[in-house]
């Protein structure tokens, strides 16, 4: 099997957003959404922080699909638009999505993103990965683990572009690969784990 | 007993003003879909944060709205509640139009209408969105049946289909329920009550709505209920109301006595936030007040009363849909800046405003238009449908008028046995 | 009362002008000629025909982005259909090589953006109004010869002003063939060099990052390197996997100081006060390095008690030739002036009892009072200690807000926990008028503690940028000889603080933004009215366009008219500027724009004819790179390994060498006795620390940079502001107490001015205090512009100093309301 993952560290991470951009232009994300973003936890902004001056924390949380071993998105869908692949991504079959919007009530995560509106684009032409499927209004989209550039056996492009390189891209099932040893050490942690989705995507602090 | 039931004859001048009415409202509410359909969701209130809006609620409403018809009908049948049977035929019509009513809420929420047609070739169905088109669909027939069968006179098969009517109309309101109670991401949904609940407010919305549907078809003068029947129902209303009552009671015990932050974050929108006026509307107003009013019989022998308290049923549950739906979408789990990209055209234009930090929705004009002029849709097809087939069944069943409901029954009953 | 103004909005022109385009009137028929000439109309009029395009053919180019944020990324740009589609870094082999951030890749909607300046535009209404038609490149380069002619004749060559900007791709010769005004030194960053640069001999002290994981303490004074330097700052992740502590004193909690092990919150502006005081813990107990003292510093220095001065050995002949030796290595040696070399200085010889010269000295005195030749001297550490006694920790924590304590246990850390590093500079002091103070004290702290020429230690800063090219250099262009005109240089902060006080500008031309970073707009804006013509070069409508008589497009990084139009050392790589796509609608290269100008007065051959010729002048200039050839670096897809990584990092002032005239670390500054800084000395701020202002105007306004922007860079871009908008900061306390709510419309006012925008609450902002990032465009502000809040007061110490004064950016009180009340 292979179960195809990111690692994220979160110690290393400052925030910058390289990493959702990277991810809007690879996959022609459109305006008014994004498929990878950063969340400053339990502040009101990017630039906030927890607590009170100065007794403060401030931990950055890239957030996108988590690619779930139990995808809760995956069950809800009515069509079979959302899969699992065999190479362990949460994938979407733009062809048969109905727009009816289950997985994204049942994602924990808002990892999700609708087409509400036709999309728009800036700049007005589809930017990215030439082989990037095109969505169109009432489709759901969400991080593929830049499913056309893994398949060539490239890094998904938040990963190339992470200056940081707090992000590590691999497969779970090689125990050879540097990702199974950074889940298999200690500081390693999944989000809402209670919620028993079993995200692939995990942290590291 | 003064007051005739049955049938009475005669087309009114304001039984033609309602049905334009309706008709005008339908085809506007066609017009706004057909901008929908154009523009996309984007025309509503939704984001990408508070991902279901109206049509959802709508949706939750009228199914749980069709219960009471059926149930009535079908009790009448299977548990030999003869003195209901006078009212099985418009309760029947009552619960299929709203099952109509349901299915077209869900189409018009879809975004990807021209997609629909993967649900027959690639159903999955480990998903509560197929349980719910088949259980609805089974229903529907189920209705329709019942229907024909009962305008036919054909009792025997109306019996029998009336013992898989009322598991079905259990079914359907649980599916509907799972549809929210399974998802594990909503704290406020993920409930093993959910379903339970959802059949309580099944029968006391959709009973209340059926003695509306009733005391207008009396003023409509297009068939009679009688004032027995009347209180009777509205005594089962009543236990409804108490069923609906202690089940949300256990739910909302069993998610604050942890004081999770969850839990508390649910609670404290519903008491004190963005939903609370929603939640004490249906406290108050959808359950003290209507069980208060119904629980001396004395007062459900006043029908202005009784159709009173049913208004508040009915809105009550429309309230209980709204805060049970829009309260869990408030609060993300991750919790942080810059928030949710919404997605919406307005975030379309770029800037901070394609953010949010917490779910919020008000619903458009054109979803307002189209939930109005749908709801108008299964006024008229009420109206029809009663109007067609009301004196075909009456006629069928009951030869003259009785005095009481004792003797139309076993009048019926006579006609059927010859 | 306070004076307003608005910025103009050169994006309304050109609105005006796309609409004379789109119709073909007689207004736009001229540029449709050229635009016809070029395939290009506007922006969706030259998009449409080639969506249709179902063919995808794709190619990919190098160029190195911007040079103003010193990352100088390599990057891979793919073009499908003649577009930009996709920017990635550059496949390095070394992947912390393998550098982009997020501004890189929001140019793929920006360079496609409304923002563009797509035809040239001259100004219809007053400056500032934003008022422009769009007219013909002929009809642009005729007024400019028309107009800047008028100037040169009136008031001569010296009365124009040709700035290349910090981002352009010019070679400045047009200033040089001409005789313009060229700018030398700029009023901003270089408060901390003021400060730090007599000591070490070097104020700009950018050391190799990778130092950092030997580094046991590491002090970080106000930068905000993971905020501000996003591809350099995995040093300081390297530096805390490697058990490095971390330390960052500033007001905010910045992006680095929540990445810190310890934040240490301070007031604004008072850097000095605390490493005075951390210089005194370390005396007082004498955690000090007396060795190091000793034998590279200046602490052993006699000073005459009465003039304060360097006492001083006889002049010898030896000390000549080293001095012209010296001379000779960075300078021309006919500007060499024997009679300016000093004596070796002179130090207290404890074996021998006497004063000998530094060199000569067997065991240095540091402490002692004595006599030589007749007259009162002490070591310079002497009088240090005398000095630094005042500042105690208790009165530093009144100043820095900062406890004592706190104080003790950084200046026991970072003197008993070394090898420490210093990191200041690009930010924090450097936008306070004291911030020179805050660099002599630091260069002192490390001196006194030995925190200099061994690995892991120094003042300056690691993130900066990639230093490995040390080993190469390339070549630039030259002017030829017999096109060289007398050169007029004049420093920058006359022209952004004090325009009106002395400068004889009459006429500019600005590649880029003139007045983003400006003290006191209002007062500038009186100085630029005034001007007689004034050209902007720019591909976006920057702010400063809409003060422009004429506006010209230039192109983006990515635009070219040749294959080739620059080469880059990053590292040991040598990266080409490849053509990516054509010029965009009617722009130009500077390359092109600067030959065409210099042809309208016929010195044309001052500028390179062409990319290639600009190219091959950097290539036989080159040092370092023997052997490499422009084909070769093209062959290899515009990106060439020159040297192998040998991956050691190096050390700054290796051994304790210093490139000053003693190879000693100077911490005694003669040049600043008249001021009474000769040693550091607290001193108040200016603005934010007088009390009588403060009761009008209580809040003290900073103006950092932001990850988003490179200073007013990308303000307008539609990928960075969907995660940042223009708005300005404040901790929620301060806001309750005026009644506002987030995200509410303010304005922002003190006696120069005012700015309208959005607050937004933030409980990292430390309460008294303002933030807003720099430097937001008027377009986002109704017009008003955050530079007018700007003080432009200028310490008289700066002309002293090696950068000059700086704009005091962040001592600027305000107060702030809500818009309307």
């Amino acid at each position: 099997m292979t179960r195809l993952a990111i690692a994220i560290d979160l110690d290393h991470c400052s925030g910058c957003h390289t990493c959702a951009n990277a991810c809007k232009m690879s996959n022609n994300v459109p305006m008014g959404m994004l498929w990878n973003r950063i969340v400053v936890e339990n502040a009101d902004g990017i630039y906030g922080a927890e607590g009170t001056y100065p007794n403060l924390v401030r931990t950055y949380l890239p957030l996108a699909c988590q690619h779930c071993e139990n995808p809760a998105c995956q069950k809800v869908c009515p069509t079979g638009a959302t899969y699992k692949d065999d190479k362990g991504r949460v994938e979407i079959d733009y062809g048969k999505c109905i727009g009816c919007r289950m997985c994204m009530a049942a994602c924990p995560y808002n990892a999700r993103v609708f087409n509400w509106n036709e999309p728009v684009r800036k700049p007005d032409f589809n930017y990215g990965d030439a082989d990037v499927p095109l969505r169109e209004k009432g489709m759901m989209e969400k991080c593929t683990l830049c499913k056309e550039r893994t398949d060539r056996g490239q890094e998904p492009m938040c990963v190339t572009c992470c200056p940081m390189k707090c992000r590590t891209f691999g497969d779970l099932d090689d125990p050879n690969s540097e990702i199974a040893r950074m889940k298999n050490a200690g500081s390693a942690f999944v989000l809402l784990e209670d919620m028993g989705t079993k995200p692939q995507v995990f942290y590291v602090k | 007993m003064s007051e005739k039931q049955g049938f009475v004859s005669g087309v009114s001048g304001k039984f033609l003003a309602g049905a334009l009415v309706c008709a005008a409202l339908a085809v506007a509410a066609f017009g706004c879909w057909v901008y929908q359909q154009i523009g996309g969701l984007g025309i509503t209130g939704m984001s990408n944060a508070t991902s279901w809006g109206l049509y959802i609620a709508a949706f939750m409403f009228c199914v749980g709205l069709s219960a009471g018809g059926l149930i009535v009908a079908s009790s009448a049948h299977v548990f030999k509640i003869e003195r209901f049977k006078p009212v099985a035929l418009p309760a029947v019509i009552c619960s299929t139009v709203c099952i109509c009513l349901a299915g077209c809420f869900v189409l018009i929420d879809l975004g990807g209408i021209s997609r629909v047609w993967n649900m027959f070739v690639s159903l999955n169905l480990a998903s509560p969105l197929a349980w719910n088109m088949c259980v609805i669909v089974c229903y529907l027939v189920i209705n329709v049946l019942d229907m024909v069968w009962m305008v036919k006179g054909e009792e025997h098969k109306v019996e029998v289909l009336s013992r898989v009517a009322l598991p079905v109309a259990i079914l359907v309101h649980s599916v509907t329920a799972w549809i929210f109670g399974l998802e594990i991401a909503r704290e406020g949904w993920h409930s093993a009550i959910m379903a339970p609940i959802f059949v309580a407010s099944a029968m006391d919305s959709g009973l209340a709505l059926l003695l509306i549907g009733l005391a207008s078809l009396e003023k409509g003068k297009v068939f009679r209920t009688s004032p027995a029947l009347f209180s009777s129902l509205a005594g089962l209303l009543c236990v409804c109301i108490a069923v609906d009552a202690y089940l949300i009671g256990c739910e909302l015990l069993t998610m604050a006595y942890p004081g999770t932050q969850e839990g508390n974050a649910i609670l404290a929108e519903m008491l004190t936030g963005s939903t609370a006026p929603f939640f004490w509307f249906e406290i108050v107003g959808g359950l003290a007040l209507p069980f208060m009013m119904l629980v001396f019989s004395r007062n459900r022998k006043r029908r202005a009363l009784v159709i009173g308290a049913s208004v508040l049923v009915v809105c009550g549950v429309f309230c209980k849909r709204v805060w049970l739906l829009f309260t869990s979408f408030v609060h993300p789990n991750v919790y942080g800046g810059n928030g949710i990209t919404l997605g919406t055209k307005a975030a379309q234009q770029g800037g901070e405003g394609m953010w949010s930090m917490l779910g919020s929705y008000a619903p458009t004009p054109f979803e307002v238009i189209i939930v109005i002029g749908v709801a108008a849709l299964g006024v008229l097809a009420f109206m029809v449908l009663c109007k067609a087939l009301l004196p075909k069944w009456q006629s069928g069943c009951t030869q003259g008028e009785a005095n009481d409901v004792a003797s139309v029954v076993s009048e019926c009953d006579g006609a059927q046995a010859e | 009362m306070r004076r307003t103004s608005k910025a103009g909005e050169c994006d309304a022109a050109q609105k005006l002008s796309r609409r004379g385009f789109v119709a073909g009137s007689a207004l736009g028929a001229a540029a449709l000629g050229l635009a016809g000439a070029s395939g290009m109309t506007s922006t969706t009029g030259w998009l449409a025909p080639a969506l249709a395009n179902e063919e995808t053919k794709e190619r990919t180019a190098t160029i190195f982005h911007m040079n103003h944020c010193e990352g100088k990324c390599t990057l891979k740009c793919t073009v499908r259909d003649g577009r930009l589609c996709m920017i990635e870094p550059q496949e390095w082999p070394n992947r912390m090589e393998r550098t982009i951030c997020v501004k890189a890749l929001a140019d793929i909607e920006r360079i496609y953006g409304e923002g563009r300046v797509q035809v040239p535009m001259r100004r219809i209404g007053q400056r500032g109004d934003g008022a422009y038609v769009a007219i013909s490149w002929d009809e642009a380069l005729a007024e400019i010869q028309e107009k800047l002619g008028a100037v040169i004749k009136t008031y001569g060559p010296e009365s124009v002003l040709l700035c290349g900007g910090s981002e352009q791709l010019t070679t400045n010769s047009l200033a040089v063939a001409m005789g313009f005004q060229g700018i030398t030194a700029y009023a901003i960053d270089g408060n901390y060099p003021n400060g730090v640069g007599p000591a070490t001999g070097q104020g700009f002290i950018e050391g190799d990052g990778r130092d950092l994981v030997n580094t046991r303490t590491l002090l970080n004074l106000g930068n905000n390197a993971y905020e501000t330097a996003l591809i350099s700052a995995h040093v300081l992740n390297d530096a805390r996997d490697a058990g490095c502590y971390f330390i960052t004193v500033d007001p905010f909690l910045s992006t680095t100081a929540g990445k810190s092990d310890q934040w240490v919150p301070i007031n604004p502006g008072c850097d000095h006060a605390f490493l005075l005081a951390l210089i005194h813990v370390v005396v007082e107990n004498d955690w000090t390095d007396k060795t190091f003292m000793k034998e590279h510093t200046a602490f052993p220095y006699l000073i005459e008690s009465e003039t304060k001065r360097i006492m001083r050995a006889e002049v010898t002949q030896a000390d000549i030739d080293a001095a012209a030796e010296a001379a000779a290595e960075v300078a021309a040696v006919d500007e060499f002036d024997p009679a300016s070399v000093l004596g070796k200085p002179l130090v207290w010889d404890n074996s021998l009892q006497a004063a000998v010269s530094y060199s000569e000295a067997a065991d240095p005195a540091l402490e002692g009072r004595f006599e030589v030749n007749g007259a009162i001297c002490e070591p310079v550490y002497t009088h240090l200690l005398r000095q630094i006694e005042d500042y105690t920790p208790e009165w530093a924590a009144d100043v820095t807000g900062i406890s004592a304590d706190t104080i003790k246990e950084i200046a026991d850390r970072f003197a008993n926990k070394g090898p420490s590093f210093i990191q200041c500079s690009y930010g924090g002091a450097d936008k306070y008028s004291t911030g020179d103070i805050a660099g002599h004290a630091a260069v002192v702290l490390a001196g006194v503690t030995g925190n200099f020429g061994k690995p892991g230690s120094g003042v300056g800063i690691k993130t900066a940028s990639s230093v490995s090219s040390v080993q190469a250099s390339l070549g630039s262009w030259e002017v030829p000889e017999q096109l060289v005109a007398q050169s007029n240089l004049v420093d920058d902060y006359l022209l952004t603080s004090q325009p009106d006080a002395e400068n004889v500008t009459k006429g500019i031309i600005y590649f880029g933004d003139i007045i983003s970073y400006v003290g006191d707009f209002n007062r500038f804006k009186t100085w630029l009215d005034q001007l007689d013509f004034f050209v902007a070069i720019d591909p976006y409508c920057s702010p400063g366009t809409g003060y422009a008589d004429l506006i010209l497009p230039a192109c983006t990084r990515y635009e070219d008219s040749e294959d080739v139009g620059g080469a880059q050392l990053t590292a040991n790589h040598l990266t080409l500027k490849q053509k990516v796509i054509d010029p965009l609608f009617e722009s130009k290269t500077d390359r092109e724009i600067e030959r065409e100008l210099a042809k309208l007065f016929g010195v044309e051959d001052a500028c390179p004819e062409s990319g290639a010729q600009l190219v091959e002048a950097q290539f036989a200039g080159a040092e370092g790179l023997e052997g490499i050839t422009l084909e070769a670096v093209q062959a290899n897809g515009g990106f060439y390994e020159v040297f192998p990584d040998d991956g050691v990092p190096l050390t700054d002032f290796e051994g304790g060498v210093f490139p000053t005239a003693t190879g000693r670390l100077e911490v005694y500054y003669e040049e600043l006795i008249e001021f009474g800084n000769a040693l550091p000395v607290y001193e108040p701020n200016t603005e934010i620390d007088d009390k009588e202002l403060r009761a009008k105007y209580p809040l003290s306004n900073a103006q950092p940079r932001t990850r988003f922007h490179i200073h007013s860079e990308y303000c307008d871009a539609e990928w960075i502001r969907q995660y940042c908008d223009n708005f300005i900061e404040m901790n929620p306390a301060d806001m309750e107490k005026r009644g506002l709510v987030d995200k509410d419309k303010v304005e922002v006012f003190n006696d120069r001015g005012y700015i309208s925008t959005i607050v937004h609450a933030n409980n990292a902002v430390r309460p008294g205090t303002t933030r807003m990032f720099e430097n937001p465009w008027p377009r986002y502000m109704d017009g008003t512009i955050l530079q007018s809040l700007t003080s432009s007061v200028l310490s008289e110490r700066g002309s002293a100093l090696a950068q000059g004064p700086m704009i005091p950016f962040n001592d600027t009180l305000v107060e702030v309301k809500k818009a309307g009340e």
